[in-house]
């Protein structure tokens, strides 16, 4: 590993910066919404093969990175040998951005993992649970890969406004692949549990505040919040036009579309909610002047801003006037083998999983440090100039 | 976003059993309307996934072949649309298909030929379990051990960097530290879940014999052999509801270990709700592998195994009637002289029947291989030599009496002939007839549920043949044994050959 070469001014590099930031942006949001798809797929059409349409478009975004990755790499390297100063780190005789490093190791991590994952479904299924090894593997390439498009988006140079929607939508994909990865845990059947709130203060108060921090703005976490609602809005509309219907069996829910994805979680309150904290933060130094003290506050405005927002808003999606094409609600749409009856409509997991006191305490101390992890990672982005 | 699928998986977990034992293809023999039809269905390893299906139809009539695959609790209502099978190039007579299962459990396809000749249908029922699934490749492990180790580097490496020149200080000996003690935990974290997730799976998912006891007493001088489940379970409870396999609620196949020289195919008689009881030949004392054959009211099969020990035998080791005596005393063959199906607790039925032989005595000719049955028939393995582990064939005999000439075969059972098929190890076990390895029960199950296919009927051979065929693809290589059941004259005969597969 060799020191860096020097540090200019961003905008005299050499690279396209235009396109590593269009390219990556691209990738990070190709991830979600080919698991949107691939979840819709697998819940109309059933036949869940290797190289089926939404797989290939995991690749395809994958691939898209590591183009990029490679890109700023051979960009950085020859200008580094031509004895130009490159704002980017060394490892050996290479030299890129730390975000296009970080890009291609997440794509060489999912096509490492990508035989394992083939292997396990061939040998295994989904006997063995959820969550086996090549999934976390999987999860964790994507992850990656959306946090250095992140890195590339928050050191490169760009007209600021392009870079500081660049970065708002970016975070608005890692809130999207974040509310993927949750599951069946965020129907909005389980959203008058303790368990769902849990999780979502453990996630989305992290990605928030480092939405909030990393932007050039004002409204950055607000801006990611729309992004994640607009893109996953668009995909309860845009898939159930697609025509299918099911190759497998047993078929309890026929249908001959694409099954609308749930209706995305509102995030919009308490994103803006966080962005007042984050505003009001130099305003009122002496009340959290200190890191924890503003987790603390943006872990309370968070539960106070989610909570009432989405407990009503799954009462909404779970009755008849939210059976239409722009909420997909009503309990109407299921996965075409899951037999399901008065169910669809009902509020599941009550007993120890109610939202009592406690463990609404535990929601506030979850977000709260999530919100302190978000502000960390945050900072780290924010002054990350390679 | 798999978490969908797992729910209905949960909900089938108490079913996960095993027909046959290390065998789970199924292959059907018989005729859709008026196409004679061969098929072979391999099932997936692992659910959800793809069963391979053939379909070779001999008629040159025959221009198309659907498949609808049926799932026994949903039924054709919850059925998707036939899948067209497409003709296999090169072939002019032989159609794939592929049909996806999501879920352990019973299914049936429905075939549909159309043609010159008509539409054919028939059912054909598939029971969809998971196995143990093939190990990693080596070359592939040794290739993703090779590039984790790279990744991990690189991870070290690219935190050392970011570390070494940004925001973080000069702090990157100690980032690459932690990055390396963070993968580290990583990894053993990973390792731990696949080793707990593999667990697991071999445990809940993976198809095994239910656990079965297996006791022998002695009642009024005769020796009665009693099953009962082993472990209360679903599968247990099923018991009570169970469906008759050509006429018999279990089939029960005794093998003498390790000389193998003795075999029965017995009837059990359900005793109780969770008991089964037989009243034994004299068969000789030993240890003997036991193999039961059931089948539920909702098409899934089982293969029930154990082990007993059979004492001295009541009346002496096989002394038969005249019926069953043997001429040369080389080979004998015992039927029950009278049933015992009145008695309450214990009996005999008419069909079942043993044999113990003093060593086979097999002979090869130029027709294939001969060994040597009761009363001086012989059997003829017609292909012996052409049966290679991995590709389906038609395992062919034919009987001939003393003077040579053709013995003309009589149903057992309502088939030209039954087969039994045991590896070596015990690894394989299955009961084989000539319209195939599936389960006769489950396809009378499935068409009562739907009126669109009509019955099978075997064609391998016609009971005024001296011939009988039996489809079967050996799974794997190795030392088998294999049991020929006919009936010639009134008698049942067994006639015995291994095979080096």
């Amino acid at each position: 590993m060799s020191s860096v070469s020097g540090i200019l001014p961003r905008a005299e590099g050499r690279w396209d910066r235009q396109w590593a930031i269009v390219g990556s942006g691209l990738a990070s949001t190709i991830i979600p919404v080919s698991l949107i798809w691939d979840y819709s797929w697998e819940s109309s059409i059933g036949v869940d093969r290797v190289w089926s349409p939404p797989h290939l478009a995991t690749h395809l975004a994958v691939w898209l990175a590591a183009a990029v990755g490679l890109q700023c790499l051979l960009a950085g390297t020859l200008a580094q040998r031509r004895g130009e100063a490159v704002a980017g780190v060394s490892i050996g005789p290479f030299c890129a951005p730390a975000g296009a490093w970080v890009l291609l190791w997440a794509a060489a991590l999912f096509e490492v993992v990508f035989p394992l994952d083939v292997w396990w479904q061939q040998a295994y299924g989904l006997g063995a649970g959820l969550w086996p090894p090549p999934q976390i593997l999987k999860a964790t390439s994507f992850l990656a890969l959306q946090f250095g498009s992140l890195m590339l988006a928050a050191c490169l140079p760009n007209p600021p406004g392009a870079r500081g929607r660049w970065l708002n939508w970016n975070g608005g994909m890692v809130l999207a692949l974040t509310a993927i990865m949750l599951g069946t845990a965020t129907l909005p059947n389980s959203q008058h549990s303790a368990p769902f709130y849990k999780l979502c203060a453990a996630v989305f108060p992290l990605t928030l505040l480092m939405a909030s921090a990393v932007g050039p703005g004002r409204w950055n976490a607000t801006l990611a919040a729309l992004a994640y609602l607009g893109m996953s809005a668009v995909m309860v509309w845009l898939l159930p036009l697609f025509p299918a219907r099911p190759l497998t069996l047993p078929i309890h829910n026929p249908m001959d579309h694409l099954m609308p994805p749930q209706f995305p979680i509102l995030l919009v309150a308490p994103a803006v909610a966080i962005d007042l904290v984050r505003r009001g933060a130099g305003r009122w130094a002496g009340i959290w002047k200190n890191e924890i003290g503003l987790a603390l506050a943006a872990g309370l405005v968070f539960v106070a801003a989610f909570l009432p927002t989405q407990w009503r808003f799954a009462g909404f999606l779970l009755s008849p006037p939210a059976d239409n094409w722009f909420f997909a609600g009503g309990g109407r749409h299921w996965p075409f083998f899951l037999k399901i009856d008065e169910a669809r409509v009902m509020f599941w997991r009550g007993g120890d999983d109610a939202l009592t006191w406690p463990a609404l305490a535990v929601v506030f101390l979850l977000a709260a440090g999530s919100a302190f992890v978000g502000q960390q990672v945050g900072k780290f982005l924010r002054a990350w100039r390679r | 976003m798999k978490n969908w699928r797992l729910i209905p998986m949960l909900m089938l977990l108490p079913f996960a059993v095993e027909a046959h034992v290390g065998s789970p293809n199924v292959f059907f023999e018989g005729r859709a309307g008026d196409y004679p039809v061969y098929a072979v269905v391999r099932p997936p390893a692992a659910l959800p996934g793809a069963a391979q299906v053939s379909v070779r139809v001999d008629s040159a009539e025959a221009r198309a072949v659907s498949l609808q695959p049926v799932e026994w609790r949903s039924g054709q209502q919850g059925s998707p649309q036939s899948i067209a099978a497409q003709r296999v190039m090169g072939e002019t007579n032989l159609w794939s298909a592929e049909v996806w299962f999501l879920y352990p459990g019973s299914y049936s396809l429905q075939l549909q030929i159309t043609g010159e000749k008509g539409d054919g249908h028939t059912t054909i029922p598939v029971n969809a379990l998971a196995q143990q699934g093939q190990p990693l490749k080596p070359r592939l492990r040794v290739a993703l051990i090779l590039f984790a180790v790279l990744l991990a580097a690189g991870a070290i490496l690219i935190v050392g960097a970011v570390a070494n020149n940004g925001a973080l200080g000069n702090a990157s000996h100690r980032a690459m530290a932690i990055a390396a003690l963070c993968l580290v935990m990583g990894a053993v974290a990973i390792a731990i879940r696949w080793r707990n997730m593999d667990a697991a799976y071999r445990d809940q998912w993976v198809q095994k014999p239910e656990p079965v006891n297996a006791s022998v007493r002695v009642e009024a001088e005769r020796a009665v052999l009693e099953l009962q489940p082993a472990v209360q379970s679903a599968t247990a409870a099923s018991w009570a509801a169970l469906v008759p396999e050509h006429g018999k609620l279990m089939h029960l196949f005794l093998v003498r270990e390790p000389e193998l020289n003795v075999f029965a195919h017995v009837h059990p008689f359900r005793t109780g709700a969770q008991r089964f009881t037989q009243e034994l030949p004299a068969l000789p004392a030993g240890d003997y592998q036991l193999y039961g054959d059931i089948t539920f009211e909702n098409g899934l099969g089982q293969t029930l195994v154990t082990r007993v020990r059979l004492p001295e035998p009541i009346g002496g080791a096989l002394t038969p009637p005249p019926l069953v005596t043997n001429v040369s005393g080389e080979v004998i063959c015992g039927v029950p002289s009278t049933a015992m199906t009145n008695r309450s607790e214990a009996g005999r039925d008419l069909e079942d029947s043993w044999h113990l032989d003093s060593g086979l005595k097999e002979v090869s000719t130029g027709r294939g291989r001969v060994t040597r049955l009761m009363g001086g028939y012989t059997l003829l393995f017609e292909n012996a030599g052409a049966v290679i582990a991995g590709r389906e064939t038609s395992l062919r005999f034919a009987v001939f009496g003393s003077d040579g000439r053709e013995a003309p075969l009589q149903p057992y059972m309502g088939m030209p002939g039954h087969a039994a098929v045991r590896r070596a190890d015990g690894s394989v076990f299955a009961h084989l007839h000539p319209a195939g390895s599936f389960s006769m029960a489950a396809q009378a199950a499935f068409l009562q549920k739907s009126d669109v296919a009509t019955p099978t009927v075997a064609a391998a051979a016609t009971p005024a043949s001296n011939r009988v065929s039996f489809p079967y693809q050996f799974p794997k290589a190795g030392a088998y044994r294999i049991w020929v059941q006919v009936r010639v004259a009134g008698r049942v005969l067994t006639g015995a050959f291994d095979l080096e597969i």
